[in-house]
């Protein structure tokens, strides 16, 4: 328990006939960026806003920050930007940073030095006595990062966090992110974005029509779903390959499927032996995550 | 409970010191101003008619033994003939003359002449009254004549004697009338408000960062007292200023000059009104959690609204039968009762049990529509795309 920030188990909620959530267990793990993928409506909202206590579930258990579900003194401990964002457009952006970093517990005057060196940092030093709806989206943005961080909360959610950005504010919410995780903060991200998770996510789990359907480390998972294929890359002469098929070609770089009963140095110690051919590079094709996604999202998996 | 109270005053912050609410504060200020302007000027006006000296053309001695009461604003003179009547009219020495007609002792007819402005009021009638009747009580005992000339005194007073007044402070029944009309206002207006900044959490999306750092509970209470002081405040300063309005006034009108309202009046009306204002402001902060853009909001709240004017409605009825059955009724219904009961405490003495009925009426619906805020709050406070049908909040409330 001690290693675990958030723990959930056979979460389950449903809307009047709508049943958002069926069974959703997992663990987020201390310290580690954690995805909670799956299409569109497939509960991840819904799931969150059982953690984070909007919600109350119809069964199943929560616990976050140690044991026992949200509570006040945890909220403080939290840092979350829902998929909703926004900001009071017509209040002044220091003000509004202000309000809500107070409402998470912080004294006044710690709230106004942070927000400070926040706004030097992203370039908004100049502008923070200006209005929100003055702001560009970008700027609000980044307004809406500062007040999830503000309060340098341990366990950071993020649902959708990449949506609608454009790249550079993409690269931004990165980097921010990354940064926290070195920092040591928990941090759980909801999208369905396949790359992003790939990217940076240590482990996840992967919700489907209100279930939890793939669960674990993204490299294990990655693993699990390859279907003993290889990828080379080669100069010269290719041999005929029995038994292997090639999946796809690019270039000089081909994929393999290989039969079961070959190993891949098998494989690689037949290549090496072919006589005008130079091995350029050779490793395991494994999945993307998006092929995973959309294999097991399709019922193929 | 600090939490409340930062929302609170960040919500009171943030409408108080706001253009919108100084225009609404102005407002009936400048009504107030004009009214005493106005006030002024009239009163000007009708100065130079409060007394002065008025010629009597009684030729035929039908007032001969009349007499000026020492007190009396208006001087009477007898003038054996017109023509000298009207040269001290012309002279300026009189503001009007009269003449009696021939069968003035029988049916008093009286004409009257002026220059310019024509000086009547009831003040002169009621003068030339008392003239008159100095003449026909020539030789009565001087404490007859003092109690005849005097006239009865009304005093009306309940058996309780919880009211009591006389003919000279009639005004005090229009001033209840008139702080109804102020209370409804500033309670409408801070219950708008409520509506309007749950709203605005929604329109702006934070609301969802919002109770994720405070209860949704702690959320709507800061609203709620934030709001409601700047309801109070705004009661306050319109109180202040009718008050300062009033004083003014009654400088220059006698008949204002009685003027007061009752301690036990303000402070029951405070009572009810408080009551009043977490109905309509929980009512008000539901539906902004229900809707996605004012105008619909408008929609939502037009029935209530509809509902919480009735008295005034049924005003003239009120007022004419203050303890008939409509009164009462509307004095019980919890939507109704506090501006209704204003209304019939100012004309009547309204009967403690039906008082006491409301209040416990209000403080059960009080309680009900904030129990049912909470729950519609809940559904709807992450509605962003649609409204909540109450339909919906119907089939979803579990008691």
């Amino acid at each position: 328990m001690n290693n675990t920030s958030i723990a959930v188990s056979d979460l389950a909620k449903s809307f009047g006939q709508a049943q958002a959530v069926r069974d959703v267990s997992f663990e987020v793990h201390h310290g580690e960026i954690f995805g909670l993928l799956g299409p569109n409506g497939a509960g991840k909202t819904t799931t969150i806003r059982m953690i984070l206590d909007i919600y109350k579930p119809d069964k199943g258990a929560i616990n976050v920050l140690g044991s026992g579900p949200m509570s006040e003194a945890k909220k403080e401990r939290v840092g979350y930007l829902p998929e909703e964002r926004g900001l009071y457009k017509d209040m002044k952006v220091e003000e509004v940073v202000l309000y809500l970093a107070e409402l998470k517990g912080l004294r006044r005057d710690v709230a106004k030095q942070r927000a400070d060196e926040y706004f030097e940092r992203m370039g908004l030093a100049g502008d923070k006595r200006k209005k929100v709806s003055e702001f560009s989206k970008g700027m609000q943005q980044k307004v809406q990062i500062i007040t999830t961080l503000i309060h340098q909360p341990e366990l950071i959610i993020i649902d959708e966090p990449f949506s609608g950005l454009d790249p550079v504010n993409t690269r931004m919410v990165q980097d921010m992110l990354l940064e926290e995780h070195r920092k040591g903060t928990t941090i759980v991200m909801s999208t369905h974005q396949m790359y992003q998770v790939e990217e940076m996510c240590d482990r996840i789990v992967l919700i489907n029509k209100g279930e939890s359907v793939l669960y674990g480390g993204v490299n294990d998972i990655r693993r699990q779903y390859a279907d003993n294929a290889v990828r080379v890359t080669a100069q010269g002469e290719w041999p005929a390959l029995e038994g292997a098929i090639e999946s796809s070609r690019k270039g000089n770089t081909r994929t393999f499927t290989l039969p079961k009963a070959m190993t891949s140095q098998a494989f690689l110690a037949t290549l090496a032996a072919a006589p005008n051919l130079t091995v350029e590079s050779f490793d395991l094709a494994l999945p993307t995550m998006d092929d995973i996604f959309v294999k097991v999202v399709s019922g193929r998996g | 409970m600090r939490k409340v109270f930062f929302i609170a005053w960040a919500e009171f912050r943030k409408n108080a010191f706001r253009k919108r609410f100084l225009g609404t504060l102005l407002l009936p200020l400048l009504i107030l101003a004009i009214a005493v302007v106005v006030g002024f000027i009239t009163a000007s006006a009708m100065t130079r008619f409060e007394g002065g000296a008025i010629g009597v053309v009684d030729a035929g001695g039908q007032l001969r033994d009349a007499q000026n009461a020492p007190d009396a604003e208006f001087k009477f003179t007898r003038y054996e003939s017109e023509a000298a009547a009207k040269a001290d009219l012309t002279a300026g020495k009189l503001l009007a003359y009269l003449t009696l007609a021939p069968e003035f002792a029988n049916n008093g007819e009286v004409n009257m002449f002026y220059l310019r402005d024509q000086p009547d009021n009831s003040d002169l009638r009621k003068a030339f009254r008392q003239y008159r009747n100095s003449h026909l009580l020539a030789g009565q005992p001087a404490d007859v004549v003092a109690r005849i000339m005097q006239g009865p005194a009304f005093i009306y007073e309940t058996p309780d004697a919880a009211r009591q007044t006389n003919d000279d402070n009639l005004p005090s029944f229009i001033l209840p009338i008139v702080l109804t009309i102020f209370f409804i206002m500033a309670l409408f207006g801070g219950a708008q408000y409520l509506m309007q900044a749950v709203l605005d959490e929604k329109e702006n999306r934070t609301m969802e960062v919002v109770i994720t750092s405070v209860t949704p509970t702690q959320l709507m209470a800061g609203k709620v007292i934030g709001l409601g002081v700047v309801g109070l405040l705004q009661m306050g300063i319109w109180l202040a200023g009718a008050a300062i309005a009033l004083a003014l006034l009654q400088t220059r009108f006698t008949f204002l000059a009685d003027i007061r309202i009752e301690p036990a009046f303000i402070a029951i009306s405070l009572v009810l009104f408080a009551l009043q204002y977490f109905i309509l402001g929980a009512l008000m902060a539901a539906i902004g959690s229900m809707v996605v853009d004012p105008k619909q909001g408008q929609n939502y709240a037009t029935p209530i609204t509809m509902i919480s004017m009735l008295p005034m409605f049924f005003l003239v009825g009120i007022l004419f039968n203050p303890n008939g059955l409509i009164a009462v009724i509307l004095s019980l219904f919890p939507l109704t009762s506090p501006l209704t009961l204003m209304v019939r405490m100012g004309m009547t003495s309204v009967p403690a049990w039906q008082i006491i009925l409301a209040i416990v009426l209000l403080i059960a619906t009080a309680y009900g529509a904030i129990w049912l805020a909470g729950k519609i709050f809940r559904i709807g406070m992450l509605r962003f795309d649609t409204g909540v049908k109450w339909s919906e909040v119907a089939a979803n409330i579990k008691f």
